[in-house]
């Protein structure tokens, strides 16, 4: 009896785990995503709405989970009965976008960060048309942005020529006090070592070595250091030296250059050159850096260090330059400079290479897409609210929080409510929704609301500006008479608008792209050992092996398209023209 | 040996029994050829994924077949041949390095049964399992605490000691990758590894040490005629074990401490899988080619399984398979 008892036990539980086993593997995808199949869906909703709950993958932004601050709540909850869970994917976006695709399905909404993966999503049918609920629920959409739909339809279908995405930031940027593109720096010490006036950024150098001497440590005794670097941002290349000086001098660096990658387009000379070229912008940007290692100006930290390490460091007074105005900005506000106002950062121009840099009047937006999952059983509100995301009023909400509580427009000009002028300028944590949905503003909020004559952005309102002035930003304009950084930028520095032919690129080819992900593991690996090379003949070496070993995996190739390209896309862009803010 | 002899050896009545007999072993080691099969055999079937361009969203027979394009492109320009041939080298010091500090935790614990007072014993014993129990990216977070050029503990205290002029950038430094790597994991695993030789030393029949303390042997000669003679079998079972993880050398670990400038010895078989496939996410032909990669390391494995076969035949005149 024990025996067969025993047996049986053997047999059952070899079975049941060999069944475990088997199942583990799960059912096969059997389904292939079908396109347009929205008509049941779009079926309108009577008021009140009740919140259903969808998924969001979005590239950009901070978002993740269900979210549940005042936005979300009065906004996406009540007005378009959407309860939104962002999938979180941090730095990772790519990855779990992959991860996503391969399962067949993408979630109810997606922000893709580049048109390549929006190209790929339509090829392998998970997104849904668009264009058979613009009638009813995106009124706005087609009335504002005519050429941002007809652009999307013409360029990103898979030839098909129906709508399956929109991309935001549509609109132009205009002139106002907030400078974003300029190094920032300590007005105390830079005063203290003559607020001298330099031609180049180079020259800086010294100017900063004085400035870091006589304020070598931080109140705790921490060292303090001119420039701090970080590298989870790269993609491509080095982040850092494309957002900053590349970016200064008026030249769009290989990342905010469409899909051209590897590639600078100076906005003044309207030239595109090679990241490559032994004379880029990037390169020469490289160069500074390694010399600022050189002297020490630059944190040994940078390459292991995260962004969040930075914040702390800046708030900490560790830093004696901050890159750009929102960055400025977050010191200004910070206990240290509230304590000693003439600490506050303001901006330094060397004049012969920094300009004055505006953002694309862009009627076909910028390089995010966002687009609606195939499958979604909520089409008709996400439509909805991307209908309002393109109107200056949604944009204005989304950029700056509630209507109504958060801010209000007073006297014609918006303004914010309580104390929330204060929390914001001091970066308080309750505070923090405000401005995190800006990737979702399908308008941009650069563009000037026709309601308040000001830029829809906070930080443009005139309250705030009046806030933000600090002592030493008073001090520095009263030394250079004018009235504050925008004026003396706009007084002394070429002005240079960018075109946005760039943003009319389509997607590179497959034997193109495979290039570009050789040279990305290329370029970001030699510009931080360039950076960190000991001598000025190591510099040159690792320089001579970058240049060879891109030539070497096809970078000329890689050019030789994107100068075909461009041309394609400046004759494109006669074409996409309008757009309207309302 | 013929099966008639094989049954009649095993089991002397022969004939009906002995099939239920072996249906019974056979049902019994099914759950575990099963678990092979599903782990070791199935996964092969994403071989094919080397084969054709695929892209997520696509099923795979929607995706172009390339047939060997992909391991091509592995040797297609000098460029790609050295990232193989760096990145091959990387996984065989790593692995070898890893293979000789497998020694480290036989001696830890011979001389952790040494420490005569037993809540020292404990103490250190304690202390040297926790890391085993830390993930890599806590490690990391450690690691960068202790060791950051202006905040780091251990280069703040080396300056103020005066032991160093300027501090130095450990993580970020190029030089001694694999060195500091191997130290990292012995620092991880030491404790948790010698919990094996302390099962084993305890097993050791108490009247040898007697009759040795008898014979007036000292602690050292104990320890190199008993304890250590002792522990070789099981030392020798590990050794095996972890030479058939050579390749397997994971990449938690060098993911957590990769950067900039210390990439280029870092990368492992496994991490260079991984940034070329996942981390660069949907840039053109990675999937493709990053399985081509993984396709290479199991043939790399193949090869060293033979030479260690052939190695063994030579030495011991016995071959593992």
């Amino acid at each position: 009896m024990k025996g067969f008892t025993g047996k049986l036990l053997a047999v059952l539980l070899s079975l049941s785990l060999s069944l475990i086993l088997v199942a583990c593997q799960g059912p096969e995808p059997t389904s292939t995503p079908t396109t347009g199949g929205v008509t049941e869906s779009a079926t309108p909703t009577p008021e009140p709405l009740t919140p259903v709950q969808i998924t969001a993958l979005a590239g950009p932004g901070t978002m993740s989970g269900v979210q549940t601050d005042p936005i979300a709540k009065e906004v996406f909850e009540k007005r378009f009965g959407l309860t939104i869970d962002f999938i979180f994917a941090g730095d990772k976006f790519e990855e779990r976008l992959a991860t996503e695709m391969s399962s067949g399905e993408l979630p109810d909404l997606v922000c893709f960060t580049n048109r390549k993966q929006a190209e790929t999503a339509v090829q392998a049918n998970l997104l849904l048309d668009l264009d058979p609920l613009l009638a009813e629920y995106g009124q706005d959409l087609s009335a504002n942005m005519p050429a941002m739909l007809q652009f999307m339809r013409d360029n990103l279908s898979g030839g098909s020529g129906k709508l399956y995405g929109l991309t935001n930031y549509v609109g132009s940027q205009t002139m106002t006090d907030a400078i974003h593109l300029a190094l920032y720096t300590r007005w105390d010490l830079y005063k203290q070592v003559g607020a001298p006036q330099v031609d180049t950024y180079e020259e800086l150098l010294p100017v900063f070595r004085q400035m870091q001497d006589l304020e070598p440590e931080n109140d705790k005794g921490q060292k303090n250091y001119t420039f701090t670097l970080w590298a989870d941002w790269d993609a491509n290349e080095m982040a850092m030296a494309n957002w900053t000086i590349v970016n200064y001098r008026g030249v769009n660096n290989s990342q905010d250059n469409g899909t051209l990658a590897f590639t600078e387009y100076n906005q003044e000379t309207k030239q595109l050159k090679s990241m490559f070229d032994p004379d880029s912008t990037y390169l020469q940007t490289i160069r500074f850096y390694f010399k600022a290692n050189q002297m020490g100006l630059l944190d040994p930290d940078s390459v292991t260090q995260k962004f969040d390490n930075v914040l702390n460091k800046l708030n900490d007074g560790r830093l004696l330059t901050a890159y750009w105005g929102w960055m400025a900005a977050t010191f200004n506000g910070s206990p240290l400079v509230e304590a000693n106002p003439l600490a506050g950062m303001i901006p330094v121009f060397p004049k012969k290479e920094a300009r004055l840099f505006l953002s694309p009047n862009s009627p076909v937006g910028r390089e995010f897409v966002w687009s609606v999952g195939a499958k979604t059983q909520y089409a008709d509100r996400i439509v909805s609210l991307l209908n309002f995301a393109a109107t200056a009023r949604g944009a204005a909400e989304l950029m700056n929080g509630v209507e109504g509580t958060d801010w209000s427009i007073v006297d014609g000009k918006a303004q914010f409510l309580g104390d929330n002028l204060e929390k914001f300028v001091t970066n308080d944590p309750t505070v923090k929704y405000i401005g995190m949905y800006e990737p979702m503003c399908l308008m941009s909020p650069w563009n000037v609301d026709p309601r308040t004559g000001e830029p829809i952005n906070r930080t443009c309102w005139s309250q705030v500006i009046r806030r933000n002035l600090r002592e030493s930003e008073k001090q520095w304009a009263e030394a250079n008479g004018v009235l504050n950084a925008f004026d003396f930028a706009s007084k002394n520095l070429v002005t240079v608008q960018h075109d946005a032919v760039s943003n009319m690129t389509s997607a590179p080819p497959d034997n193109i792209k495979i290039i570009q992900q050789k040279l990305a593991e290329l370029a970001k690996a030699q510009s931080w050992k360039m950076i960190y090379a000991k001598s000025e003949a190591e510099f040159e070496s690792l320089l001579q092996e970058l240049l060879e070993k891109a030539q070497g995996l096809g970078s000329e190739t890689n050019f030789e398209w994107a100068q075909n390209e461009l041309a394609a896309a400046k004759e494109k862009a006669g074409k996409y023209v309008e757009f309207n803010v309302n | 040996m013929s099966r008639r002899d094989r049954s009649g050896l095993l089991s002397p009545t022969a004939g009906k029994p002995r099939i239920r007999q072996d249906v019974r072993l056979f049902l019994m080691a099914l759950p575990f050829l099963a678990l092979i099969f599903v782990f070791s055999y199935l996964p092969l079937y994403g071989w094919i994924y080397a084969f054709f361009d695929f892209r997520p969203g696509f099923r795979l027979a929607d995706c172009e077949f390339r047939g060997l394009f992909f391991f091509r492109l592995m040797v297609s320009d000098p460029v790609s041949r050295g990232e193989v041939i760096r990145v091959l080298t990387n996984t065989f010091a790593i692995s070898g390095l890893n293979l000789s500090i497998q020694v480290l935790p036989l001696f830890f614990a011979v001389f952790l049964v040494e420490i005569r007072s037993s809540r020292l014993r404990r103490t250190v014993q304690s202390l040297t399992t926790m890391p085993n129990f830390l993930s890599w990216p806590l490690v990391f977070a450690f690691a960068y605490s202790m060791l950051s050029v202006d905040d780091g503990f251990i280069n703040r205290l080396l300056v103020q000691v005066g032991a160093l002029g300027n501090p130095v950038n450990f993580l970020a430094s190029s030089d001694h990758v694999w060195l500091t790597q191997t130290g990292y994991l012995v620092w991880k695993t030491l404790g948790w590894t010698a919990i094996i030789y302390l099962a084993a030393i305890s097993s050791i029949d108490s009247e040898l040490y007697e009759a040795a303390e008898i014979d007036g042997a000292d602690r050292f000669r104990i320890m190199r005629h008993i304890t250590i003679p002792h522990l070789l079998p099981t030392f020798f079972v590990l050794v095996l074990l972890s030479i058939a993880n050579f390749l397997n050398n994971g990449m938690e670990q060098y993911f957590v401490f990769q950067n900039a400038l210390n990439k280029d010895r870092i990368e492992v078989l496994d991490l260079y899988v991984y940034n070329i496939g996942i981390r660069s996410g949907m840039m053109g032909y990675n999937y493709s080619f990053a399985t081509a990669v993984g396709v290479l390391k199991s043939l790399v494995s193949v090869v060293l399984l033979f030479v260690a076969n052939w190695g063994s035949k030579r030495i011991r005149g016995v071959s593992i398979l």
